[in-house]
């Protein structure tokens, strides 16, 4: 008996006993229905999530900081908690007593820029970018100016030099490029390009739209000051506070210092104050005295970049043209949060942050970036990528932790529903084993007679099986179609129902089916009617076959 | 062709032991036609249980065929089942929800015969026993002279040795049993198999047989010849 017959006979003793069939069969349907909606809804419900996450640019974002070596082991000593502490204490006693032991004693990892090229080869890693401001002098170049512009109205309140800052951009970031209001953005390997906040031409003096045009090509001299070119440790120090505080939180601090006499403070920790504030460098290149901007001890082994004044202050000068202009950021946008207070008031212009990051690395002083931004190009990527960052020894910040716990959610209402799935299919799996165990019953005659005329066990078995296995796929192929047609349902009401609440759009997706899930469903299908089938099939391959036809 | 050795059929245990058939010693040649008489408990259809692969013997031994059915593994049972002997049922035996074609298929599906071979081979069994018009038919829509017809193509369909038949006109009226008896002895002709027939009605033994066997509580009283007189 070959197989072609025994499933040409199959279907035909399903087909011939509609009845019977059609019940096993609207079991199975029910169940596979309740399964792949079960895996369908938690796997939309999450992609829904995740949807919603990475419409948020802040939630494919971490931050990175340089950290203490985790791998030096902590003495046991340093963790001594007494008895009598409770467990949850304890464990916090630990952790805060192993941090401090490290903060002091371990090896201190910074982010220096091999690290930054190391973070960039993480294949999951958007971009790294460090965006702190970099302060600087910029001033138009003023024949650009007249040649480009032929603007002469205030062309020379324009071109005066003014105070700014530098931030670094990805050009790549679509937060960025979707701020274009006018001209282009800077290019992936243009070290030249600028870009200006329309605030900041605003200020400028470019305050119409005609006025905005005209700022796309216009040349600017950039100088930022890189500290003094003779530095001890201790104004390398210096020179590394400056480089965390603006120029106006220095200038704070000075108004403060004057005023230190009408504090409480002793006059041993005035002096100190006062003597401490001398040290400190200005924390920009002087904006209104052009002739200290020309070279004065420049040496063969200073850059051409580079200009060195008589005080030994040195200050790198570079050209940017004007490539855009930028939209205000949004107010929710992580720049916003990043940069300092101060520098919202002054120029802002943006450059490629290779631009901003060499310039900070040239500094006096320059110890680490502290500090830098990061991002994936999907929320999905981040556990990984997180993980690849954190085996290198740094600390983040991310969001992590929510997209870690909407996973443990769905996990959860996943594992609950699952299980509810699998009763229904154990039940109806049982419902199935017993229609067909009365069937077998029913078909006793028709066993015994198929013996008497030469089948074996194994071909009563198999056809029997096979009735089992074809009840099983058909009903799961009703199953997929029914659960697709009852998801566009379920999801119109669904999204009605939200759209409703939220007083908006819902364009997530409340089921999303995966070829895995339907394959799952094919295969726990059969093997549920396989196995309600086996001990029915079993009854009719032993049968006796005088017995059985006996029951004529 | 056939050859019984002290051929012995116990049903139960001890005091609950029932003899069916008693240490029967019986041969029977290639392609005659045997008529077992006796009463019903005498052992007839035990002995053609035996005989048709479906029962094995207590003691004793019994050859169809050159095969020691006692030996046979359960899968060379089915094995002999499909390939030397057919069986005729009283009661027909046919299954109730395929048609007449599909029912005398069964042994040549079972037998692994490829569609086409099958096909022929049916049709001209169907038509053989005059059913060619009503072949798709399912048994309840069939008389049971029909009925009959149909078991007696699916039994000879795939051409046995031996045909076995178990009070074939048993439930058929008197004229029908003898189209069919006819039919029946007509094929086993053509075919040159060897006729067992098992009944209690000595007339039709003795019509169809050259030689009658006589059982009695499962012993083998005497023989003689039938009114074919050994030409069959």
């Amino acid at each position: 008996m070959n197989i072609s017959d025994t499933i040409w006979m199959s279907v035909h003793n399903l087909w011939s006993r509609k009845g019977r069939s059609l019940l096993n069969l609207s079991g199975v349907v029910v169940s596979c229905v309740l399964l792949l909606l079960t895996l369908a809804g938690t796997r939309g419900g999450r992609e829904g999530i995740l949807d919603i996450m990475n419409a948020s640019e802040q939630t494919k974002r971490f931050m990175i900081f340089g950290s203490h070596d985790r791998s030096a082991k902590v003495p046991d000593e340093a963790l001594a908690v007494p008895d009598g502490v409770s467990e949850g204490r304890r464990e916090r006693l630990l952790q805060q007593l192993e941090k401090e032991w490290r903060n002091k004693n371990a090896k201190r990892i910074r982010l220096n820029p091999e690290h930054m090229a190391k973070l960039r080869s993480i294949e999951q890693v958007h971009s790294i970018v460090w965006q702190n401001p970099v302060q600087c002098r910029l001033e138009w170049v003023e024949k650009a100016f007249d040649n480009q512009t032929g603007v002469e109205t205030d062309a020379s309140e324009r071109a005066k030099p003014t105070s700014g800052s530098l931030i670094g951009i990805d050009p790549a970031d679509v937060r960025t490029s979707n701020r274009l209001l006018l001209g282009e953005m800077i290019s992936r390997d243009d070290q030249q390009g600028v870009m200006i906040d329309e605030v900041t031409a605003y200020k400028l003096g470019f305050r119409t739209d005609d006025d905005l045009a005209k700022l796309i090509g216009l040349e600017l001299e950039i100088s930022c000051s890189l500290g003094k070119a003779a530095a001890n440790s201790a104004t390398n120090l210096l020179a590394g506070i400056e480089n965390l505080l603006s120029s106006e939180t220095i200038g704070l601090l000075r108004r403060v210092t004057k005023q230190l006499d009408r504090t409480d403070l002793s006059d041993q920790e005035k002096t100190a104050i006062k003597n401490a504030m001398k040290l400190l460098p200005s924390s920009e290149p002087s904006i209104d005295s052009a002739k200290d901007r020309a070279p004065k001890t420049q040496s063969a082994d200073t850059p051409d970049d580079v200009r060195i004044d008589a005080k030994g202050n040195r200050t790198l000068v570079r050209s940017g043209i004007v490539r855009g202009i930028l939209k205000q950021p949004e107010d929710d946008d992580l720049f916003g949060f990043l940069q300092f207070t101060g520098v919202q008031r002054r120029a802002n212009v943006y450059v490629h942050h290779h631009v901003t990051e060499e310039i900070y690395s040239r500094r006096v002083g320059f110890v680490d970036y502290w500090a830098v931004a990061g991002s994936v190009s999907a929320v999905a990527d981040l556990p990984e990528a997180i993980e690849r960052i954190e085996s290198l020894g740094f600390r983040t910040r991310s969001a992590l932790g929510i997209v870690e716990k909407v996973d443990k959610e769905v996990g959860k209402v996943r594992l609950a529903a699952g299980a509810l799935a699998l009763v229904i299919l154990i039940v109806a799996a049982i419902g199935i084993c017993n229609t067909m165990i009365v069937a077998v019953f029913e078909r006793t005659t028709e066993f015994g007679i198929m013996k008497s005329l030469g089948a074996e066990d194994r071909h009563v078995l198999n056809l029997v099986l096979l009735e089992g296995l074809i009840t099983g796929v058909i009903g799961a192929a009703v199953a997929v179609v029914t659960s697709y047609g009852a998801a566009r349902l379920i999801s119109q009401i669904a999204r009605s129902w939200i759209e409703d609440r939220l007083n908006g759009r819902f364009d997530q997706a409340v089921f999303s089916f995966h070829p895995v899930d339907v394959i799952i469903v094919f295969v726990i299908a059969a093997l549920m009617c396989i196995l309600a089938s086996l001990l029915p099939a079993w009854r009719a391959a032993k049968m006796n076959p005088i017995a059985a036809m006996k029951r004529t | 062709m056939i050859h019984a050795r002290k051929l012995s059929r116990h049903y139960g245990e001890s005091s609950n032991r029932v003899t069916a058939l008693d240490s029967i010693d019986l041969t029977i040649d290639s392609g005659s036609r045997v008529g077992i008489l006796g009463r019903s408990g005498s052992g007839k259809t035990t002995l053609l249980n035996l005989l048709a692969g479906l029962d094995r013997p207590t003691d004793g031994s019994l050859s169809v065929a050159d095969q020691e059915l006692q030996k046979l593994t359960a899968s060379q049972l089915a094995q002999y089942r499909r390939e030397t002997v057919g069986v005729i049922f009283q009661s027909f035996q046919l299954i109730p929800n395929r048609s007449a074609f599909q029912n005398v298929e069964l042994p040549l599906i079972l037998a692994g015969a490829n569609t086409a071979d099958r096909k022929r081979r049916v049709d001209e069994a169907i038509d053989r026993v005059g059913l060619t018009k009503r072949s798709r038919h399912k048994p309840s829509e069939l008389s049971g002279g029909e009925q009959q017809r149909v078991a007696v193509a699916r039994a000879m369909v795939s051409r046995p040795k031996v045909l076995l038949a178990d009070e074939p006109t048993g439930n058929l009226d008197s004229k029908t049993a003898q189209s069919v008896t006819e039919l029946m002895l007509e094929m086993v002709e053509e075919n040159g198999s060897t006729l067992i027939l098992i009944t209690h009605d000595r007339h039709l033994a003795e019509s169809c047989c050259d030689r009658i066997v006589h059982l009695l509580d499962g012993r083998l009283l005497d023989e003689h010849t039938g009114s074919t007189g050994g030409q069959a």
